[in-house]
């Protein structure tokens, strides 16, 4: 009986005029958007790998020079996109897409794409994400306002009613109804987006991308099933098809507009940024803490005359500047990390309070687990920004340890062979467990709407008025 | 008689329960905006005082310094033409120091964030460099700026006319539904009568009541003890074209007969069109179109020439030296730093202005492709003439990105002849330097910009009203 419930539900929305165009319209948008995301990807993938190629032969080739000078001369990371960046590109146009690495300073992240942008960047971009975050749940709505209020108008719900079926199977026959026509919509944009994500990344990418590509697809059905479940509730209990279909519209514009707004409104309330001049003075105030270059010359001098034994500074038989380098570049890494962190857990702060939205709406969620795991959310530009911070204090430190090594003073001149010892830098995006921690609040929180929805959906259908 | 009909409608409205709600959903939410966006610019406004106070404390300590310093040296009765490094030193002033410009945001920037959370409002010019692109000068969440604001300018492009569509998809679908139309047509009523009465009252209630909520967010919020009137007049003008043009389309759709429901889905994908689709598709299209040249690339290539110029400096300093013949220096020292400093920079300018060129060329086309197919969505339109009234559009931030290239300019002329003579800066040289203040653009200017938009909306409204109206006549009052 579900089965025929459905097949008359179905059958019914294949031949609207208005599904038709409107299937259409958004089968081309999310096909088109997906096309456009993949070639994005492609080019930004092979700047990137460009550019990092090009700036280790800049390192390479930097000529002879001393150590320090070298540090200072320093290097680019450049971040890499995650092949799923062509479905969700999450906060990737509003995060920079290079770090420059060098002595004494730990430096964000620069060049944000937005700012090359035009002004119409703001009003949003069409990506796969956003087609299926807020057009689908509106299509959802158009199939399903009418179920039950529409036949209770034109008096066949009694009819359907009186044939004794259990509520469950109603609800459930009603619900497949939607979910069929949608299938034919999504299946094939979803095969499209698949064979694309095959072709266009490579063996690594392919490798990390397909759990996520999985999860991916599981989220997205849950929250169309959310958003059934809560069109057919609508349906059963208003009074009228036009009160279903302005309360749904209602749910739909709160959940896609108001919600994430005031939610990032209240998260800055919570959890204050603070402006850059407040954070430039919290760097300033520690590191007018630390020992003047000249104080700490001397203490270095004194230690290493009281281990060698001797008596002058000049008889220490080793690089004074290297060791004062090293101890000065621990003390100024640990400031700006300290910093940086405290600034970056506010922005993962309020990025929490953010998913708590999802009690009112469930796109919240959504928007930001999508994001997620399509790697282009600020955990993940945080995560490669801070793998790139390791490898700057790493690489600065092996040149400051070869100054000790070589006995240097600044008017060693070190050559290829030091620049080339140094390895280039490469990065591992973190895993799916990692990302998932990162999202518990927002994807306990779909669980709870998806098993209310479930649970609730047959009751509105009992409780319903036949009349 | 027109007038008769609209007290009756006026009535009706009073009674109706949507149209209560409408408004005051339409109150709550105008003031959440408005409180919401005097927070953030004061916030702007606040960094902007802080970072000008910094610099007037490190200049004045400077100062004070050198004069010190000048002091000492007239009791040492040593020459004030030498100088080491330090506040005497005019690379130090002109490059270290160097000085902040300062974009201040207008009264209305609390109705229309805009792009003030993007683009800098604040620089520090030196001799040294141009103002390096893409600079920021504020901390932000990424996510934050991903989501948009929630002011007076997303509550009158979104959900203005959404709550518009609300009152006007049932015009007169509803009577002719339940056959009150048939009765008041056999009156000496005329059916366009009618339609003018309903769209007036209407247009009357929810468009009047923005105005008026604005104009209470302009005083409540304080922007109208600040000045700034006149752009307010302009903001309050683009609402009201912009709500007619929604009345307008509502007339239009109402006037084909069809039911209240199908008015209403028609007029709700108008808006989803008009309103999301429509800008995001434009923007992916011109993005797709005409892609700026990749930050990464650019990177690398600064970097090159960096390294070039640097390698090359002196030959360099000896070609610059020919080129500028007008400031040949004082001090055999081919070493001088900064000297080599300024050859460098001008160098690494000269080498990169291909590619700088070829960016803002990208980027300027894909302005204007945007700015032609701008004119497909009112709310685009409409978008862009509200963030030009508040003065936190790009237009605003293009004319002072100009005065400072301007200022840049003199800046550098200013002391770059000091360093290559090696002219100490004298403590009353402070005095002296040049001083950025943001010229304002005059109001005519922005009149000049708005006119064109402002008479296309006029336009179109008129020709779907006037459509919508000549369509009337030909309504089935009856089936």
């Amino acid at each position: 009986m579900i089965t025929r419930i459905a097949r008359k539900e179905c059958i019914e929305m294949i031949r609207d005029g208005q599904f038709r165009w409107a299937a259409g319209i958004i089968f081309a948008l999310l096909v088109g958007s997906l096309i456009v995301g993949w070639k994005h990807y492609a080019d930004i993938e092979a700047q990137r790998a460009e550019s990092q190629a090009a700036d280790r032969e800049t390192w390479i080739g930097q000529g002879q020079k001393s150590q320090h000078s070298a540090a200072h001369f320093g290097s680019y990371a450049f971040k890499p996109a995650s092949p799923l960046s062509s479905i969700d590109r999450g906060v990737l146009p509003y995060t920079g897409v290079s770090v420059f690495m060098e002595a004494h300073r730990v430096k964000d992240a620069s060049y944000r794409p937005v700012d090359d942008a035009n002004a119409m960047h703001r009003l949003g971009t069409i990506t796969a994400a956003s087609t299926l975050q807020m057009l689908i749940p509106l299509l959802i709505i158009l199939l399903s306002f009418s179920s039950f209020a529409g036949e209770r108008e034109q008096g066949t719900l009694r009819h359907l009613m009186s044939l004794g079926l259990r509520c469950r199977t109603v609800a459930l026959g009603k619900a497949l109804g939607v979910v069929l026509p949608l299938t034919l919509l999504l299946a094939p944009a979803a095969v499209i987006g698949t064979i694309a994500m095959t072709l266009y990344a490579g063996p690594d990418a392919l490798l990390w991308s397909w759990s996520r590509l999985l999860l991916m697809i599981v989220l997205y059905l849950l929250y169309f099933g959310i958003f059934i479940g809560v069109a057919l509730m609508v349906s059963a209990r208003a009074p009228s098809t036009r009160v279903a279909l302005i309360a749904l519209l209602g749910f739909w514009f709160l959940s896609s507009f108001l919600v994430p707004r005031a939610a990032t409104d209240v998260a800055d309330a919570l959890f204050p940024t603070p402006t850059s001049i407040e954070f430039e003075r919290l760097v300033e105030a520690d590191y007018d803490q630390l020992p003047a270059w000249t104080d700490r010359t001397l203490t270095v001098e004194e230690r290493l005359m009281e281990e060698y034994g001797v008596a002058t500074p000049d008889q220490i038989p080793i690089s004074v500047a290297g060791l004062t380098l090293l101890d000065a570049e621990e003390d100024e890494t640990k400031i700006y990390r300290k910093h940086f962190n405290a600034l970056r857990d506010i922005y993962e702060a309020q990025n929490r309070v953010v998913q708590v939205g999802a009690v009112l709406a469930p796109t919240v969620a959504v928007q930001a687990v999508s994001m997620g795991l399509a790697g282009s959310d600020y955990a993940h530009h945080r995560h490669f920004v801070e793998a790139a911070e390791t490898y700057r204090y790493d690489f600065v430190q092996t040149l400051n340890r070869d100054m000790v090594a070589q006995d240097a003073s600044w008017d060693y001149r070190a050559g290829r062979a030091m620049w080339e010892s140094i390895p280039a830098f490469t990065y591992a995006a973190p895993g799916l467990g990692w990302t998932l921690g990162h999202y518990s609040i927002g994807l306990g929180l779909l669980g709870l709407w998806f098993i209310a929805v479930v649970l609730m959906a047959p009751m509105a259908v009992t409780r319903m008025k036949i009349n | 008689m027109l007038g008769k009909i609209l007290n009756h409608e006026i009535r009706l409205l009073r009674r109706d329960r949507t149209a209560w709600i409408v408004l005051t959903l339409l109150a709550v939410l105008m003031m959440y905006a408005a409180v919401n966006g005097r927070q953030e610019q004061l916030l702007r406004q606040d960094a902007a005082a802080e970072t000008m106070a910094a610099y007037q404390t490190r200049i004045a300590e400077a100062q004070r310094v050198a004069e010190a310093l000048e002091a000492e040296m007239r009791e040492d009765s040593l020459s004030l033409d030498t100088y080491d490094w330090g506040p005497r030193d005019p690379y130090n002033v002109g490059s270290s120091l160097g000085h902040p410009v300062i974009l201040p945001p207008l009264p209305l920037a609390r109705f229309a964030i805009g792009q003030s959370d993007l683009y800098p409002s604040s620089y520090r010019v030196s001799a040294a460099s141009s103002v390096a692109l893409g600079q920021s000068d504020q901390l932000e969440n990424p996510f934050k700026l991903l989501v948009g604001h929630f002011d007076l300018a997303f509550v009158t492009l979104f959900l203005y006319p959404l709550l518009i569509l609300t009152l006007t998809f049932a015009l007169t679908a509803e009577e002719k539904d339940s056959g009150t139309l048939r009765l008041v047509m056999t009156q000496p009523v005329s059916l366009s009568t009618l339609v003018w009465a309903k769209v007036l009252s209407r247009s009357g209630l929810l468009v009047g009541a923005a105005l008026m909520l604005m104009v209470v967010a302009f005083v409540v919020t304080g922007a109208a003890f600040e000045g700034g009137w006149d752009r307010f007049g302009l903001w309050l003008i683009i609402t009201l074209l912009y709500g007619s043009f929604w009345f307008g389309l509502a007339l239009l759709i109402s006037a084909f007969g069809r039911s209240a429901a199908t008015n209403a889905i028609i007029l709700a994908v108008c808006w989803l069109a008009f309103v999301v689709i429509l800008p995001s598709l434009i923007n992916v299209v011109a993005g797709t179109l005409y892609p700026v040249p990749s930050r990464m690339a650019f990177v690398t290539a600064m970097r090159a020439e960096t390294t070039v110029a640097e390698q090359q400096s002196s030959e360099s300093l000896a070609k610059f030296l020919h080129d500028h013949p007008e400031i040949a220096p004082v001090s055999d020292d081919e070493a001088n730093f900064a000297m080599l400093r300024v050859v460098r920079d001008e160098r690494i300018a000269e080498q990169l202005a291909p590619v700088m060129e070829q960016f803002v060329r990208q980027q300027e086309r894909q302005h204007e492709f945007v700015r032609a197919l701008g004119y497909l969505s009112p709310t685009l339109v409409t978008h862009g003439m509200l963030l030009d009234a508040a003065g936190t559009g790009q237009t605003r931030y293009k004319i002072f990105r100009d005065q400072v290239d301007a200022f840049q300019a003199s800046w550098q002329e200013h002391f770059v002849p000091k360093y290559f003579a090696s002219v100490a800066f004298q403590s009353a040289d402070y005095d002296t330097m040049p001083r950025f203040e943001y010229r304002e653009v005059k109001l005519a200017e922005l009149l000049d910009r708005l006119v064109f938009p402002a008479l296309f909306l006029t336009l179109i409204t008129a020709i779907l009203g006037g459509i919508g109206l000549r369509q009337h006549r030909k309504y089935p009052v009856a089936e």
